[in-house]
């Protein structure tokens, strides 16, 4: 700040001595003089970090007065808005101004110095000073049309009104006003009296920048806590979370005035999402983007240079700068903010770090509720679907109740009904259905009868010691049919556990005819081995068929629910069996899990211990670990 | 009066046992039976043979009862035929949901099979044969 002060000094001193040493006229080794001197003044104020915007003030200011008096001696009216013209060019290129930006600054300048140039050619030279009357009408027109492109570029920026930013601006722009008029007087006045009239400028015009300078900043805070405070208070409501994310980086990037920000918040499983806004509207952000900005060092909000060839100043090339907040320690809701902005850093990062930073904690907060707003939402839809699946069981319930009764009935009506006209045959494969039917309705009704047990807690398990190889060779054997391909193999060591037979049986053998109903190609296997780590055995039913999505590996185990609901489908169950099975597991203290078979077709595990967990310890464990004792210190460790 | 025409009754249902034993009673009575399992050959079966009555089950692979009704009535080879629906689904809004389908008679199961026949016997009887 002051050093630019100091630049523009330096160059009105040069000035004013070109001028002393002409004694007041130009010549064409003047003009050289006065251009490298406006260099001098270009190079002490671009070896200073300073906000970019006020760099360009300053160095359009020089380049203005340089330029006026310079080409205004030598090239006329129009040549000094062209030259404007393409010096304000120039430097739109070098600072990578955006389009929009370039167009108000171009044309802001070229306005500056065609007043310049106008009240130049119509000044009679006997009043005024034809050079002083140029300053003062240069330095005049620019002061106000940079007000007024500023407000502009301010209302583009920021989607504002552009009457309200003026408006909002307006005592800074009567100042600035007063201020510049105030100035071209005393330089016109000096200019009349003395050629050091530019040195003596000099101090005024630092007064001028620095006065309106600090009023704008006053106003620009003001208005950015008024928008944090409005940008908090629009966002409390919001209850979708990538809504959320997306309102939020719209907010932030209006408080920061960036061109583009991004709102990354961590979902409850730790994944981290982030929504871009920018001026074509709010994506998704790239995950090494959100990966990027979620390793910044830091757990301050802070201003960011973005170093070249780096993730983040690839996604945004334009970016010089990144305004960052982490998310605040002990917030409920994981949110980081990031406003990319394509001005470089300058003495106000460290309060508009602060602004966002206090946005962020609201942005937690707003998070934290969307997230809340979703469990919420997602435990009532659950809800809703455990009711359905309930509805949809009881209907399937009636069905399979109703349909075997249809026959039973059926079956002895018709026998019945037709007496004498139906042949042996007929009358044998009545009766046949009647007791199959029959049999189907007794095994359905104890089904559902073991279900309500296990579900009321009321199954116990009654324990002893139970052979696995002679128990899995009776079931395969019980199941065995031709044409179909069931094997057994259980390794040595698992032989004896300490479970209920009946129901490991029951476990077993649902586990395999579902494979025989649902995928009887390539047949079934059975094979239990000890647990890796020799807590127990486990027990796989493999199949080779189509097998079961992943997504739905879970669900097969919930109760009431067969993967394919339609009525269309010929249902073989009542959607209980893997449910009791699982039930049974449980019960038994091992599990059932289902995995993909190698190759193609469903696994399902089941493990279990030697003993359910919590049984008294009797003769009968002190036996098992008896038996088992090689098997927990197999030979090949104790050698190691 | 009784005309000498045997009256054609096509039956369509998934179950075999419960297939079987319709067919063996109405086959006693008398009547031409026509057998579908599912939905989509009681569709077809239905335009082809023309039967005098069908007997639908709702719950059944390829095309449901209801969806094969729908189509029965909205042909106009096949609208003037009486359907039985004959199914598991008995709560009110089920039945409701048949009637609206444009069933001419809904019996849920289990059955009772005196009621059935005589259904069929009475409106085979009340429907005239047609001119062949």
């Amino acid at each position: 700040m002051r050093r630019w002060v100091l630049g523009i000094a330096a160059f009105h001193v040069a000035l004013a001595a070109v001028l002393l040493a002409n004694e007041g006229s130009w010549s064409p080794g003047g003009s050289l003089a006065a251009l490298g001197g406006c260099a001098a003044a270009f190079a002490l104020v671009g070896l200073v970090p300073m906000h970019l915007e006020l760099r360009r003030h300053a160095c359009t200011v020089v380049l203005t007065e340089a330029v006026l008096v310079v080409a205004l001696l030598h090239l006329g009216p129009v040549g000094v808005v062209l030259a404007a013209a393409s010096g304000e060019a120039l430097a739109c290129v070098v600072s990578r101004q955006r389009r929009l930006k370039v167009v108000f600054n171009v044309a802001g300048t070229c306005g500056a110095a065609a007043v310049a140039a106008v009240v130049f050619a119509h000044m009679d030279s006997r009043l005024l000073h034809p050079w002083s009357a140029a300053v003062l009408a240069g330095v005049s027109a620019y002061v106000v049309t940079s007000m007024l492109t500023t407000s502009a570029i301010l209302a583009v920026a920021e989607h504002r009104r552009f009457v309200g930013v003026l408006l909002a601006n307006a005592a800074t722009v009567a100042v600035a006003s007063a201020a510049s008029a105030s100035v071209g007087l005393s330089a016109v006045a000096l200019g009349e009296v003395s050629t050091a009239g530019p040195v003596l400028l000099a101090p005024l015009l630092a007064l001028v920048f620095l006065g309106t300078r600090r009023m704008a900043l006053q106003s620009a805070e003001h208005m950015r806590f008024q928008r944090l405070y409005e940008a908090s208070a629009r966002t409390a409501q919001l209850a979708g979370f990538e809504d959320a994310l997306a309102t939020l980086a719209g907010e932030a990037r209006g408080l920061v005035t960036g061109f583009a920000a991004i709102c990354c918040g961590q979902k409850p499983d730790g994944e981290w999402v982030g929504v871009l806004v920018d001026d074509t509207g709010a994506s998704p952000a790239g995950p090494e983007v959100v990966a990027a900005l979620v390793a910044l060092p830091g757990d301050k909000p802070q201003a960011v240079p973005l170093s070249q060839g780096s993730v983040l100043s690839q996604a945004m090339p334009q970016a010089t700068d990144l305004v960052w907040a982490p998310p605040r320690p002990g917030t409920k809701g994981k949110v980081h903010l990031a406003v990319f902005r394509e001005i470089g850093p300058d003495e106000q990062a460290e309060a508009r770090s602060e602004v966002l930073g206090a946005f962020s904690g609201h942005a937690a907060l707003t998070v934290a509720n969307a997230l809340l707003y979703q469990e919420v939402e997602e435990a009532l839809l659950r809800q809703i679907d455990l009711t359905h699946q309930k509805g949809e069981f009881l209907a399937t319930v009636s069905h399979e109740l109703r349909t075997p009764l249809t026959c039973v009935l059926g079956a002895v009506s018709t026998i019945r009904r037709c007496q004498g006209r139906l042949g042996p045959e007929d009358v044998d494969r009545m009766l046949q259905t009647a007791l199959d039917q029959g049999d189907r309705l007794k095994r359905l009704i104890e089904d559902l009868l073991q279900v309500a047990s296990a579900e009321h807690g009321e199954m116990r398990p009654e324990l002893r010691m139970v052979d696995l190889d002679s128990l899995i060779g009776s079931i395969v054997s019980d199941l065995s049919a031709p044409g179909l391909r069931l094997r057994a193999e259980v390794e040595a060591g698992c032989g004896g556990l300490r479970t209920d037979e009946h129901k490991l049986r029951q476990i077993i053998t649902n586990l395999v005819e579902n494979g025989v109903k649902y995928a009887p190609e390539g047949g079934i296997e059975v094979r239990a081995s000890l647990m890796p780590t020799l807590n127990g055995v486990e027990i796989r039913v493999v199949d080779h068929g189509s097998g079961i999505p992943e997504a739905d590996r879970e669900r097969v185990f919930e109760r009431f629910v067969q993967l394919d609901q339609s009525s269309t489908r010929r249902r073989g169950g009542t959607g209980l069996g893997l449910y009791l099975c699982r039930q049974l597991a449980g019960l038994l203290g091992g599990s059932l899990t289902l995995e993909a078979t190698a190759g193609g077709g469903s696994t399902f595990l089941l493990t279990l211990p030697w003993q359910p967990a919590g049984t008294p310890a009797g003769e009968t464990s002190a036996v098992i670990a008896a038996e088992h004792s090689s098997v927990l210190r197999p030979p090949a460790l104790t050698g190691r | 009066m009784r005309d000498t025409h045997v009256r054609r009754i096509l039956v369509a249902d998934d179950d075999p046992d419960i297939l079987h034993l319709l067919t063996l009673n109405l086959e006693a009575e008398g009547y031409d039976v026509v057998k579908a399992t599912n939905g989509e050959e009681a569709w077809t079966l239905a335009r082809n043979a023309v039967p005098d009555l069908v007997v639908l089950d709702v719950m059944m692979p390829e095309r449901d009862g209801l969806d094969v009704l729908t189509s029965l009535k909205a042909n106009p080879r096949t609208q003037h035929i009486p359907v039985v629906l004959l199914t598991a689904k008995a709560t009110d809004a089920e039945v409701w949901e048949g009637w609206r389908a444009g069933a001419d008679y809904y019996i849920t199961k289990p059955f009772i099979l005196d009621e059935l026949l005589h259904f069929i016997d009475h409106v085979v009887e009340v429907t005239p044969a047609p001119t062949v």
